[in-house]
């Protein structure tokens, strides 16, 4: 969505350019191998989204001093986001993940005080294609939200001792192989042998 | 618009408030007129400091948000622009923004608002505005950039240049109406990029 003031100048601009970069090229497609290769759905009843966010890195991560803005994150997932809108994200997350035709999730947010909770537009019940774009294949997850987070709202992310299990308290989780880095390398022109 | 990077400074005199709810009016006024293919909101009990072009799928909408609408710093030509800027993510060509390949992305709604929404809105309404003061107008509302937070932008095709704010701002201001593409812009190389792959 376009807006005057960069979302961009803080950390909504994070959020949004950090979950659709997970959700888009090598990342999404780690993401796919890893639902296949370890068996583990990410987004199934049995994981929270507080703790996937925090293993797969989507949170604001950077400084914005007085703003505590991580912990402000993890209260909006937690706290703010009933049931019915965590699964509705589950729903197309999980599928974005195991159909093939889906290449890519983009993300948004909207603010509309006429709302009387976060959810997703159009609504948290339509079927999963009427989440799709018009290339059908890239998921739109587009949040309305009723106001920004309050300052005084914060909460932590469940660590790595409070994992996500299964209804019968086995350990779900598996390490997640993530692409290397690359670094660009400059390429230089040859020297030129000096003259004798 | 989850998070506050604006500072609020809203009108609270009821006389001030009663003025600026007549101005908006207006401006809200001539640009329905101007531009009916675009629905305008105000959103009045939104303390966020943020306009935001919204598109729901046939409907294009152009939303201002109370924190915004009724900041003391602002006035008539900053509101315009605003207004202009907004309109132009949804009329513009060109780069687009890759959150949203239906919108035009920054620079190119600036580009739209100073030429053809300017004067579209002139032609069909009368009303104008001064960039100069518009963007010096904006430019007092935002806070200096934190260091390693607010300012810093980060390299490479999924964030264009143009989200650089005061940067843009500034070179509105310098060139006015005739604002120049952007040569270096990746947006538009990045746009055909991502869509081959689908």
């Amino acid at each position: 969505m376009g807006t005057l003031f960069p979302i961009g100048g803080g950390p909504d601009n994070e959020i949004i350019n950090t979950l659709d970069k997970l959700f888009s090229g090598a990342n999404f497609k780690a993401l796919v191998k890893h639902r296949t290769e370890s068996g583990e759905d990410l987004f199934d009843k049995n994981h929270r989204l507080t703790r996937v966010a925090a293993r797969i890195g989507a949170y604001p991560a950077r400084d914005y001093g007085s703003d505590p803005a991580k912990k402000k994150w993890f209260y909006f997932l937690h706290k703010e986001l009933n049931k019915a809108t965590q699964d509705a994200i589950k729903r197309i997350l999980g599928d974005a993940l195991k159909n093939p035709k889906i290449k890519a999730v983009s993300f948004s947010v909207e603010e509309n005080t006429a709302a009387a909770h976060p959810h997703l537009f159009p609504s948290n019940d339509e079927p999963l294609a009427n989440y799709l774009d018009t290339t059908r294949a890239v998921y739109l997850v587009k949040m309305i939200v009723k106001k920004q987070l309050d300052d005084g709202n914060v909460d932590d992310p469940p660590g790595d001792n409070d994992p996500d299990k299964s209804d019968s308290g086995s350990n779900l989780e598996h390490p997640i192989k993530w692409p290397a880095f690359k670094g660009s390398r400059r390429q230089f022109a040859k020297r030129r042998k000096p003259r004798a | 618009m989850l998070f506050a990077s604006v500072p609020r400074n809203m009108i609270d005199d009821s006389r001030s408030l009663a003025e600026r709810s007549d101005q908006l009016e207006d401006i809200f006024t001539d640009l329905r007129r101007a531009f009916p293919e675009i629905e305008f909101e105000l959103d009045a009990a939104s303390r966020t400091v943020n306009a935001q072009a919204i598109d729901h799928g046939d409907i294009r909408i152009v939303r201002l948000y109370g924190g915004l609408a009724f900041h003391r710093l602002i006035d008539h030509d900053g509101l315009v622009l605003t207004l202009l800027h907004e309109i132009g993510h949804h009329l513009a060509t060109g780069g687009r923004l890759t959150v949203n390949s239906k919108l035009a992305c920054e620079c190119m709604a600036d580009r739209w608002a100073l030429t053809k929404g300017a004067a579209r809105l002139e032609k069909r309404t009368g009303r104008s505005f001064a960039i100069d003061n518009a963007v010096a107008n904006l430019d007092r509302l935002t806070i200096p950039p934190k260091d390693g937070a607010a300012s810093r932008n980060d390299a490479g095709p999924r964030i264009c240049w143009g989200w650089n704010w005061p940067k843009r701002k500034r070179l509105l201001a310098k060139r006015g109406g005739s604002l120049p593409l952007v040569r270096n812009c990746p947006m538009p190389d990045h746009y055909v990029l991502q869509n081959s792959h689908h």
